[in-house]
């Protein structure tokens, strides 16, 4: 498989704090390659990395095959567009000419195409208005064209629908998906908002603790999540009895709520139960969510 | 480089604070002008040309309007690429550390020099008239004398504009900038003030013969100091009185070359967030 | 009110402006001191306490105008101003504590000054050489000037949200006041001065009763009765500006 950003042992220590601790990665070409990880993982600290903001203590990583180090990167990084916790924009200029400025820092011959790009994030209408009236909103939009000037081949975009209404969350999902599908664009991604990153991701990589504890494509990560039987009962003690019985997988979730991990005979299981004593309130199927997974994967606990 | 210069420049043009120093500059230069056409007309001046182009350095020999007027210019547009962390849009694609640096210290220079040489432009051409009717002659000095004045200002300008740049590297922060380069200003003003006193006063002493612990030494080490410090040159040059021109542009490089070589490593070392 | 400057005292201990300020004069302050009695030993010649004393009346009004636009400034940049308001507070208290606390971290600061020249100065150079009397005076006349001043500051800082244009403009108008104050005290002072003119002169003399101006007239202690005069009046009106203005603002 061609990658497009690797990392081997990467690791970032600020004094004796261990940002990164042999952090390893691989984003495919043409993936959307969702970051996850809880607050302090080191989600951002690799992406300054990986920007060139900031230099690995230890380990290296390559883009489109140029090792970090390499005098080459420089010219490499020009495919690349990035979006930083915070967006970088000069609040005293507006949309336009913060564009511009991206635009001669490009070296790009003409401002052509920066009315396109202002239409694609929405901020076509923006006029003189400077950036520093900008709503929370406009101001990622903004950022993320910036991160376009330069018709990337590779966009990082960390927590990019930070502060962005339902509409606007919306809009910029199926941005990444246009400019994936259309343009080809790899996409590297970090948000918290897991769902919204299910819905666009086709491979993830969680992080926790300064390391990559996996790495998975969105289908193995769908064969991987269980399916279960969501029950709602008036006993859980009975319906353990009754399921310890029966041989069957299962996890209590709270006095009246269990996850049955089986598919089940459901006049079986309520007949059991009801010698027991035991009503069964409601029951659904559900799938093991991206949230789940994930919370699985790292444990519940501290966060930053 | 070229790219970055050309965004630089750019957004030197859009800035409001350029604007604003230029207004300062001008309105300086109106007061300089202002002050010789009033003494013209009270018939109470003699001034010459190269007391109304020095001017654009220093003003009653210790009073550097224009390093006031360029200290908030350069420390509010650098600090605007550290506190907006654009710097990383440059970063990003590319752009070395060092590059970027040396763009931006570029752009200062050139802005710095280009303020100084509009005053004197300004300056030398709406007083000349009256200068002549004044003075009867333009200048009391050799052509020569006043352009070598000019010219080490002019790189002590230079020297300046490099000691804001690597303050605004060092402090990160716009607004934090902008403080350190005006109390800074003060802080020079008030040594140049006590160094010209001092030089003054043991002149005068060793003059008249006055027995002065270490007179001759001490002497010696004002006026290295004043020769060291851009703000040291440039009001000696507005004074008219450089007693050791010759090794002046000499400490500007020497400045020049120390706080850029110390930027620029304080710069590429910095981690960016 | 009263819980307003409670918190912002402990934000003043805190603040590290305010420390760096409160070290700075001090240190100038004992410099001076040193440097008075070193210069005698260079020329032979005694010289006095009186003579840089009020040095940081000079100083202050370039020190404050700094310090105030950080610690106002940084209610707006951080929020306070909107947690305050938004917990209840009148516009008024906000106002008035920000300005108590200004003009007290003012009056602190130049208190470091007095007493680390005295501490330093008393012993190298004796005690005063003019009378106690005019000593005082011109202090207390100083402290109620860079009282004033603290209420300039103050008032641009809570009438204006960006940090940095209010510490640049602030700066600029402490730098501006004191240069016309040099101007116009050499103007006056000059030997066979032309006919000047009445107005010309009074005004030049009014101008130089202005906080900031008369710390040139101050610092070679020739206190006069328009000065304080001059330092309340501003005191008051850019008070009750102040107020008025702040009452009316937006916040964002």
């Amino acid at each position: 498989m061609d990658y497009v950003l690797t990392a081997e042992a990467l690791g970032k220590h600020y004094g004796h704090f261990k940002a990164l601790d042999g952090l390893s990665m691989h984003v495919p070409k043409g993936s959307i390659y969702g970051l996850v990880g809880r607050n302090g993982a080191g989600k951002t600290t690799l992406i300054r990395l990986v920007c060139g903001l900031q230099a690995p203590t230890s380990g290296a990583y390559t883009l489109y095959g140029v090792p970090s180090g390499d005098r080459a990167l420089a010219k490499v990084r020009r495919r690349m567009g990035a979006v930083v916790e915070t967006p970088s924009i000069y609040l005293d200029l507006t949309a336009e000419d913060n564009l511009k400025e991206q635009y001669l820092v490009l070296g790009r011959p003409s401002y052509e195409g920066i009315p396109e790009l202002l239409h694609l994030v929405g901020l076509a209408d923006t006029g003189k208005k400077k950036a520093r009236n900008f709503s929370l909103g406009m101001k990622q939009r903004l950022g993320i064209a910036i991160a376009l000037a330069g018709d990337p081949d590779l966009l990082v975009l960390d927590e990019p629908v930070n502060g962005l209404d339902p509409q606007g969350i919306i809009e910029i999902r199926e941005l990444i998906l246009k400019l994936n599908r259309e343009r080809q664009i790899t996409v590297v991604i970090s948000s918290h908002i897991l769902d919204e990153l299910a819905k666009l991701a086709t491979h993830y990589g969680f992080i926790d603790s300064g390391r990559m504890v996996k790495e998975i494509s969105a289908q193995e990560l769908e064969a991987a999540c269980r399916k279960c039987v969501h029950v709602e009962v008036t006993d859980t003690a009975a319906l353990a009895r009754v399921l310890d019985g029966m041989g069957v997988d299962y996890k209590i979730r709270s006095e009246r709520e269990a996850d049955v991990f089986a598919q089940m005979n459901v006049s079986q299981l309520t007949l059991a139960l009801a010698k027991e004593n035991c009503e069964v309130l409601s029951m659904q199927e559900r799938d093991e969510s991206l949230e789940s997974y994930f919370v699985n994967l790292v444990g519940g606990g501290g966060h930053a | 480089m070229m790219n970055l210069l050309s965004a630089n420049f750019y957004r030197l043009r859009k800035s409001a604070a350029f604007w604003l120093a230029l207004a300062a500059t001008l309105a300086y230069t109106g007061l300089i002008v202002l002050v010789c056409w009033d003494h013209y007309a009270g018939g109470t001046g003699s001034y010459t040309l190269e007391a109304i182009l020095t001017a654009g350095f220093g003003l009653m020999g210790y009073l550097c309007v224009p390093s006031l007027i360029l200290a908030p210019l350069l420390a509010v547009y650098l600090g605007a690429e550290h506190s907006e962390h654009t710097i990383r849009n440059k970063l990003i694609t590319g752009h070395t550390k060092t590059s970027v640096y040396l763009a931006e210290l570029t752009v200062c220079v050139l802005t710095a020099l280009a303020l100084d040489i509009l005053f004197m432009l300004l300056a030398g051409s709406l007083c000349a008239w009256p200068v002549l009717q004044m003075s009867g002659v333009l200048l009391r000095v050799p052509v020569r004398q006043l352009l070598a004045w000019l010219a080490v200002a002019l790189l002590a300008r230079a020297a300046y504009a490099s000691v804001i740049k690597l303050m605004a590297t060092a402090l990160n922060r716009k607004t934090s900038a902008s403080i350190a380069a005006l109390l800074l200003v003060m802080a020079a003003m008030v040594i140049c003030r006590t160094g010209f006193g001092m030089i003054h006063s043991l002149e005068y002493a060793l003059a008249i013969g006055r027995p002065t612990a270490y007179g001759e030494s001490r002497l010696a080490f004002w006026h290295l100091l004043m020769d060291i410090l851009p703000t040291g040159q440039y009001l000696q040059v507005s004074r008219l009185d450089t007693p050791n021109l010759w090794r002046m542009p000499l400490f500007s490089l020497i400045v020049i070359a120390v706080s850029t070589g110390i930027g620029l490593t304080v710069f590429r070392r910095k981690d960016l967030r | 009110m009263g819980n307003l400057l409670a918190a912002g005292f402990m934000r003043l201990w805190k603040s590290r402006s305010f420390w760096v300020s409160m070290a700075v004069m001090a240190g100038v302050g004992a410099f001076e001191a040193a440097y008075c009695r070193r210069i005698g030993r260079i020329f032979g010649e005694r010289i006095e306490l009186d003579q840089r004393y009020m040095v940081f009346a000079l100083m202050s009004g370039i020190i404050l105008s700094a310090f105030c636009s950080l610690f106002v400034g940084s209610e707006y940049s951080d929020g306070g101003i909107r947690r305050k308001l938004a917990a209840g507070h009148t516009r008024s208290a906000l106002y008035l504590s920000n300005l108590t606390l200004c003009v007290t971290a003012g009056l602190l600061i130049c208190l470091g000054y007095i007493a680390a020249y005295l501490a330093v100065g008393v012993p190298l150079l004796g005690f005063f050489h003019f009378a106690l009397s005019r000593v005082l005076l011109s202090t207390l006349d100083a402290l109620l000037m860079t009282a004033a001043l603290t209420a300039v500051f103050t008032m641009l800082s809570m009438l204006h949200q960006n940090k940095t244009v209010v510490v640049v403009t602030a700066i600029f108008l402490a730098y501006f006041l004191l240069f016309l104050g040099i101007f116009l005290q050499n103007r006056l002072s000059e030997p066979n001065l032309p006919y000047m003119g009445d107005i010309k002169r009074s005004m030049y003399q009014f101008l130089l009763t202005l906080p900031g101006c008369q710390a040139v007239r101050l610092a070679v202690m020739e206190p006069e009765w328009t000065m304080p005069a001059s330092s309340g009046g501003v005191l008051a009106a850019c008070t009750g500006l102040g107020l008025a203005l702040f009452g009316r603002k937006d916040i964002r």
